[in-house]
């Protein structure tokens, strides 16, 4: 059977470098743009289940400033089929449900989608609910927190994180999942995949391409009014040798009152 | 937007049967910010008894508590639809509504879809909330925790909020609210298109405290070096101590552990008595998930790893070498 997937993937500042606001602010994106990495078990894990299903495409679609695609080159290079990306000002103040909305529109314009994954939050903005959020407008199952995902047929069956363990969920396609990380490992482009990835299709929408409004997507409804230095917390002994290590460690405890 | 005018309606959630700390905690920041509260779960822990938890709820100024029946699938979808007709009824009788989940599994599920609900965007990881005249003001940690966004959103009722876990004392109220248990199914409510099913449920063989509930925490990180060196070693410790066991992103994005035991920005927040970082080098997503613990000991060969700046006590030497001494030296104080 043939399966259509879209990866959600976002292209983030690298969190290697220590994070900035602008002065109006918001997140500072003028130095190195990367692939999220928690979106690398996302794509993984679309391009298992096309080779399980023995055909199928996998779409990634992703919003960034600047029709930003040097994340989602790196999606491709892994092997992903075409992407869709969406790049208008007037989302620079985008927040988690015009989001969805926008990307929830760019999933329509792909015609038929079996399956939506994506990330379970991004390691910028951290919100987690977009991938929920696409469930609820497009009136399909929201499987969130996937460890792992299988397919029979038009049936999705996953295992789900819960606070106590783990549940096993079943729903029926056209569905949307949320991976966690560390589920499956993520393949390395090779150099081929990398110079495939450069002439693969990538198209770009504006709102307007959309059939949307910027008005409807109310994107005002907050603003941000102050940041500020956290309250710091000081450093105490450092020691270095390890052979005492041990022995100040459950005289720490013991001082602490929990041993 | 003034107290006496709002209802705040909060997602509440059971571990273990009995009601998590953190409905706890969003009881008593709904009592700050709201004249009525009610607290929405769902009821499919057959061991649950809601009685006694209204008791408790009532403690915190909680007035009614709505155990809802949500189905065989996840509850997300169904508390959602069952919050979104609270909403409708007291925005009717000229109520403002505020609704606060917890940022777990199930509180980011609710109110994502609420969100689309309601058509409302949710303020998601708050550590505070407060009221002022011209809505709702939200506090964020940013950056790892190293700086303090405060936002401001409009008084448009409702108001959906996701607050971390850990982020408010739990207080009880000066005096006890009569909370009346309310019994409802919502299984109904949901898009055929859109159902679940959970068809088992397993529940972690895991012998020490929960992560977000524990007074000691002993995290791993990749200076461990390998899964088996976690397991031996964190575990190990945790064991003697009855602690609980974290992680940091890396070795959860390696598959060593399971994402539900990841401290961090994208994890869970602890505030234990005694948190024991083991060759972890904090980066700033790992310390805000930490770094309100009351004590730090922080263990890594890298002198000048990062988590040293928050750690009461500083051990720059090889977790392998230390924890194998100290596993050894915590038997032998017990016999």
């Amino acid at each position: 059977m043939s399966i259509n997937i879209a990866v959600l993937v976002k292209q983030i500042p690298d969190p290697s470098v220590e994070g900035k606001l602008n002065s109006d602010f918001r997140f500072d994106r003028s130095g190195k743009i990367v692939l999220d990495e928690a979106d690398l078990y996302g794509v993984e894990v679309a391009l298992g289940l096309i080779e399980s299903a023995g055909g199928g495409k996998v779409t990634v679609v992703s919003m960034a400033p600047n029709e930003e695609v040097v994340g989602v080159r790196t999606a491709l290079a892994m092997g992903a089929d075409d992407a869709v990306v969406i790049s208008d000002e007037a989302l620079a103040n985008s927040h988690a449900l015009a989001t969805a909305k926008v990307l929830n529109a760019a999933i329509d314009s792909l015609g038929d989608i079996d399956l939506v994954i994506a990330g379970t939050e991004s390691s910028d903005g951290y919100t987690g609910t977009i991938p929920a959020q696409i469930g609820a407008l497009r009136k399909i199952s929201a499987l969130t927190f996937a460890t792992s995902i299988k397919l029979n047929g038009s049936e999705i069956e996953i295992n789900r994180q819960s606070n106590e363990g783990i549940d096993t969920v079943k729903a029926t396609l056209p569905a949307v999942v949320s991976v966690t990380a560390g589920v499956v490992e993520p393949r390395y482009p090779n150099f081929k995949g990398i110079m495939a990835a450069k002439s693969k299709p990538v198209s770009f929408k504006s709102l307007s391409d959309l059939g949307i409004s910027i008005d409807d997507l109310d994107i005002s409804q907050q603003k941000v009014i102050n940041v500020e230095e956290a309250p710091g917390r000081a450093a105490g002994e450092k020691i270095d040798d390890p052979t005492l290590a041990a022995d100040k460690i459950i005289q720490y405890l013991e001082s602490a009152g929990v041993l | 937007m003034e107290t006496q005018n709002v209802d705040v309606i909060f997602v509440g959630e059971l571990s273990s049967g009995a009601l998590a700390s953190h409905t706890y905690e969003i009881a008593t920041l709904a009592r700050s910010i709201g004249s009525a509260t009610k607290c929405v779960l769902s009821s499919s822990n057959p061991s649950f008894d809601s009685t006694q938890a209204a008791q408790q709820l009532g403690e915190y100024g909680v007035s009614e508590l709505h155990s809802v029946n949500c189905g065989s699938g996840l509850s997300g979808n169904a508390l959602a639809s069952y919050i979104k007709g609270l909403i409708d009824t007291a925005q009717s009788n000229s109520r403002s509504v505020i609704v606060v989940g917890p940022a777990t599994y199930l509180g980011r599920d609710v109110l994502a879809h609420l969100s689309v609900f309601a058509d409302r965007n949710v303020l998601a990881n708050a550590v505070g909330l407060e009221l002022n005249e011209d809505g709702v003001v939200s506090t964020h940690m940013i950056f790892g925790g190293s700086k303090i966004l405060k936002a401001q959103s409009s008084g448009d009722s409702p108001q959906l909020v996701i607050l971390r876990p850990k982020s408010i004392a739990p207080q009880v109220g000066d005096e006890k609210t009569e909370c009346k248990v309310i019994n409802e199914d919502a299984s109904g409510l949901i898009d055929s298109s859109a159902t679940t099913e959970i068809v088992n449920s397993e529940v972690s063989q895991s012998e020490g405290p929960a992560l977000d509930e524990a007074s000691i925490v002993v995290s791993g990180g990749r200076g461990l070096g390998s899964q088996d060196n976690y397991e031996k070693l964190v575990l190990g410790v945790a064991n003697e101590l009855g602690a609980a066991t974290g992680a940091s992103r890396a070795i959860v994005d390696a598959g060593w552990v399971p994402y539900s035991k990841q401290v961090g920005q994208t994890g869970k927040t602890v505030k234990p008595e005694v948190y024991i970082a083991c060759g972890i080098s904090g980066a700033t997503q790992h310390l805000v998930g930490m770094k309100g613990s009351k004590n730090i000991i922080a263990i890594n060969t890298d002198d000048q790893a990062p988590v040293f700046s928050v750690a009461d006590l500083g051990i720059v030497a090889d977790v392998n070498v230390v924890l194998p001494d100290l596993i050894e030296k915590l038997k032998a104080r017990k016999n």
